[in-house]
Formats: C-alpha cells, structure tokens, sequence
C-alpha cells in the first residue's frame, strides 16, 4: 500500500487531478498499474523516473527504510520505491504517465 | 521468487581493503608486536561506554588493528550474505571501522550481530535483509562490554550476562530502528543511533533498578595529531584519486557532483547507486573538510575524532555533501560558544562532527534551517547521552533524531502556510 501511496503522490506532484489505479496480487508477485494525465511531467522527468523504479531491489535497504515510503510530503522523488520493485515500466505519451511496477515476494 | 546468493569481492569493498592494509603499516611501524597484542586485550576487556578511546586504553598501533578486525569481518559478513555494496553498505562499513576506534570490538560486537542473525532466522527471511542492521547495530556494543566488565557481577556471569543481554538487543534492533525511523522521517542520517539511544536508555534504566551502577567514561587521546592529520589526509587523496581513477566516464565527474550537491540527502539518498565511483571525491574532499575543521578549531584527532571523521566521510557515499553540511558545522561551532564546556572539549568536538547527520534539514530546507539544526544538535548531544550513560555508541543519532523530530514538523507548518497541500 506504500508504494501505492508513493506513486500516486508522485502523480500529483506532477499534477494529475484524475488518477487510475489498479493492483493485483497473484502467486507471491503484486503488479501495480498506475495511468493519469501528468501536465507537469516532461520527458526527462519520465527517463529519470524509469532509471529511479528500475533501481536493482536492495532488500537491506529496504528492510530498514520502509517505513519511509508513503510519506512523501516534501520529495516526489521515489528512490526507496525504486528499491522496493523488481520491474518497472514506464512510459509517457501525450502527457500520459503509464506505471507498471512488479514487486516480487521473498 | 527465491532469491540466489552471489558472493563478490565488489570494488569498494577492496577500496577498504587497502585502507586497512596502510592502517596495519602504521601500526606495526609505531608499536611492536607485543604492544599491539597487549594493547587489543585491554581493549577487548574494556568497558567500552561512551567516551572509550581505544588509542588512549590499547595503544595506536593496537587501536589501528582493532579497527581493521572489525572493518574486515564487516567486509566478511557482508560478502558472505552475498550482499553486492550500495551507498548505505559502504556507509556502515566506514562506520564500523570508524567506531572501532572508540567502543566497537569483535568481543561485543558478536552476540548483537548473532541476535540479529536469530530475528532474520526467527522471520524465515535470509540473513541479507538484516546486513545493514546487523553492522549498524553495534551502536549497543557497550552493553555486552559493560556488563561483562563490570566489577560488581564478576567476570563469568559477566560475560554471560553480557552476552544473553547482547543477543537480546540485537534481536529487537531491526524493529525498532525501522520502526525509529518514522520519528523524523528520514531527516535524521543516523537512524540507528536514534534506535540504539531508544533501546540504551530503557536497558539502563532497568540496570539501574536492579543496582547495576554504569558511569560514564571520558578517555581521550590527545597523542597523536600530526600522525592521524597525516594519515587522514593521505586517506583523502587517496578517495580523490580512487574516484577518478575508477569513474568509467571521466567527463561525467563534474556533472555528478554538481547533481549531488543539489540532492537533500534526505534517507534514502544512495549516492554510490545514482553517482558511482564519483562518490569517492565527495568522501575524500568531506574527509578535507572534517579533518581540516577539527584542526583548524584546535581540536584533539583523538580515536572517538576519527570515529566522526569516517562517518562523515562513510555518509559521502548516502546523503552528506559539503553543501549540505556545512551548515550544519557552522552551527554546531557556534553552539559551543554558547555552551559551558571549552568550545572544543570532547563532547562538543564529536557534536561538531555528528551533527551532520542531520544533513538532510540543510539540503532540503536551505542553510538557514541547517544552521539552526545544528545549533540546537549541539545542546542535545551533550546531554541525551546521560539518559544512558554512554551506552549507546551513536549518541549524536541519538540527540539527532530527537532534534530532527522537532524540527521538521514547524519547518513544514511554516512551509505549508505558503503551499496549499492536499
């Protein structure tokens, strides 16, 4: 639910107003589907944002950390959800952001 | 998906490995053998509370070796759980080693890291997830020592007790430091401390109420300026060096440090993942800088200034650059001229060097707030420490958090009467 959380918030800083949320759990794999009209967002942020979610999963880190994810009220970016996912798609078309993250259980 | 266990030998962890090699130079060259044999005893059976300088209680040579003991059987474990090196590993390894020099050893450090190592066991869950906890959780070391060693039990229930009260400790360490860490959400770099301090204060307070009396130390060196000045600095070139050396694409240096002295550093900022071999410029030239100040205000290089100096340094790679400490130690120094103890007494100059970690207030919220952080780090730091007794190693975690806790929620309120938030 935290990454959920942090990915919406992302969203919005980026300034989406309407957002569409879809998440599903099968066989110890949780897939997140995120899509919302960004009129903030540029490319550059896009790539960087792909690079940040593509970060390899740091289990330590994240064992520590996570507690911090969800609560991103001052930092759009998203670097401990980076580590929290395994795999990552992003893509912006027409200033629409499309997430699909992954996250893989032990 | 079940997760496969790689063990490398990955490049910082040979970076240490020729620190360490150049810490043992040093040694063998300033003491014999017997003195550094000698000199590890008296550390291991030190009582190791806060301020223990192993260079004042063993000797530099055996205080040197100590810190290369530690440091590679952190390098071991690591390797071991197959844990390939990111900002916050390198972060904890550099710890390690800097705080063998004042209250870490392979004697107390052991039961807490086995405690550990039973939770990880306890949640079915590989001991890698627990490896950065497990370094950092020696921040409780004294606990094990002072027990052990505390003449009012006896040597063997000493140890025993010293070891079970360890292992427990080291058992409830990764709860409660992830748990910790929503406190001052990420604006505080030395969570663990703020834990440990957590932890230290409710196992004293039950020391206390069963007539276990644990004081306080205040060992220092004061020996060894011009050979420690040496050897950091020739520690900082060698970072430069190394950075430039390693970078792939040396073209990109510039561009990476400028891109870093724009981050907050607010947790978790992995400098090493986002700006590679370059964070080792940003660690030599905080490792300048640390150094620098601390002579410059007349300070002692004393082992528990060492100690400071490598977790600055270690932070270079997970969230300090020199923009956003800086304010902090411009705060911090002109708090110890407000305070009663000389402006570079021990307990101000490690407040000095560890109020960095509260970086991230400085980074996010600009060097105003920064020097404030650390004005107020400094009254915090020199008295958080007897709630107990010097038990907890990262004290300045400790009064950090409790600082950032404070601090963070009115810099928002002011923030958000100009922001309208949803």
């Amino acid at each position: 639910m935290r990454i959920v959380s942090d990915l919406i918030s992302y969203c919005y800083h980026m300034g989406a107003m309407d957002c569409h949320l879809d998440m599903r759990i099968r066989n110890d794999v949780a897939v997140y589907f995120i899509n919302a009209p960004v009129p903030k967002m540029t490319q550059e942020d896009a790539d960087k944002l792909r690079e940040t979610l593509n970060t390899p999963r740091q289990r330590e880190v994240e064992q520590n950390y996570w507690e911090l994810s969800g609560e991103s009220e001052t930092d759009p970016e998203l670097a401990l959800v980076g580590m929290m996912v395994d795999e990552a798609m992003v893509d912006l078309t027409e200033g629409i952001l499309t997430i699909v993250a992954k996250r893989y259980g032990k | 998906m079940k997760t496969e266990i790689k063990r490398h030998f990955y490049m910082p962890y040979l970076v240490m490995m020729v620190i360490y090699a150049v810490f043992l130079v040093v040694a063998f060259a300033l003491d014999s053998p017997r003195e550094i044999l000698e000199g590890l005893s008296r550390i291991i059976r030190s009582r190791s509370v806060l301020v223990t300088d192993y260079i004042e209680v063993g000797g530099i040579g055996a205080a040197l070796v100590n810190s290369v003991m530690v440091g590679c059987s952190s390098i071991f474990l690591m390797v071991r759980s197959g844990i390939k090196p990111n900002g916050a590993i390198m972060m904890a390894v550099w710890l390690s080693t800097g705080f063998a020099f004042f209250g870490k050893n392979i004697f107390n450090m052991l039961p807490i890291t086995f405690g550990v190592w039973l939770f990880s066991k306890y949640h079915k869950e590989p001991f890698m997830n627990y490896a950065l906890a497990s370094l950092l959780s020696a921040t409780l070391s004294p606990v094990v020592s002072e027990l052990a060693f505390n003449k009012s039990i006896g040597l063997t229930l000493g140890v025993l007790w010293g070891f079970l009260l360890g292992v427990f400790v080291g058992f409830i360490f990764p709860t409660i430091s992830s748990s910790a860490v929503k406190a001052h959400s990420g604006y505080c770099l030395y969570n663990m401390g703020f834990a440990g301090g957590l932890i230290a204060t409710v196992v004293m307070s039950v020391m206390k109420s069963v007539g276990i009396e644990v004081e306080s130390e205040s060992i220092w060196c004061q020996s060894y300026n011009f050979e420690m000045a040496v050897m950091l600095y020739a520690i900082s070139i060698f970072l430069i060096i190394t950075g430039v050396v390693l970078s792939e694409d040396r073209r990109s240096i510039p561009k990476n440090l400028r891109r870093m002295l724009g981050q907050s550093g607010r947790l978790v900022t992995d400098f090493y993942f986002i700006y590679k071999e370059s964070v080792y410029i940003n660690m030599g030239v905080l490792c300048i800088l640390s150094t620098t100040a601390i002579l410059v205000l007349g300070g002692d290089l004393s082992g528990a200034t060492i100690g400071g100096i490598f977790t600055v340094v270690g932070f270079g790679s997970f969230g300090k650059h020199v923009r956003n400490v800086l304010p902090l130690m411009v705060g911090a120094v002109a708090s110890t001229y407000f305070n009663r103890w000389d402006p570079v007494s021990p307990a101000n100059t490690l407040a000095i060097l560890f109020s960095t970690g509260l970086a991230p207030i400085a980074g996010e919220f600009g060097w105003i707030w920064g020097i404030v952080a650390g004005f107020v780090h400094v009254n915090l730091a020199t008295h958080v420490g007897s709630f107990n007794s010097g038990m907890n190693l990262y004290n300045n975690g400790f009064a950090g958090g409790l600082v950032a806790m404070m601090l963070v929620p009115l810099i928002l309120t002011f923030r958000r009467e100009k922001d309208s938030e949803i």
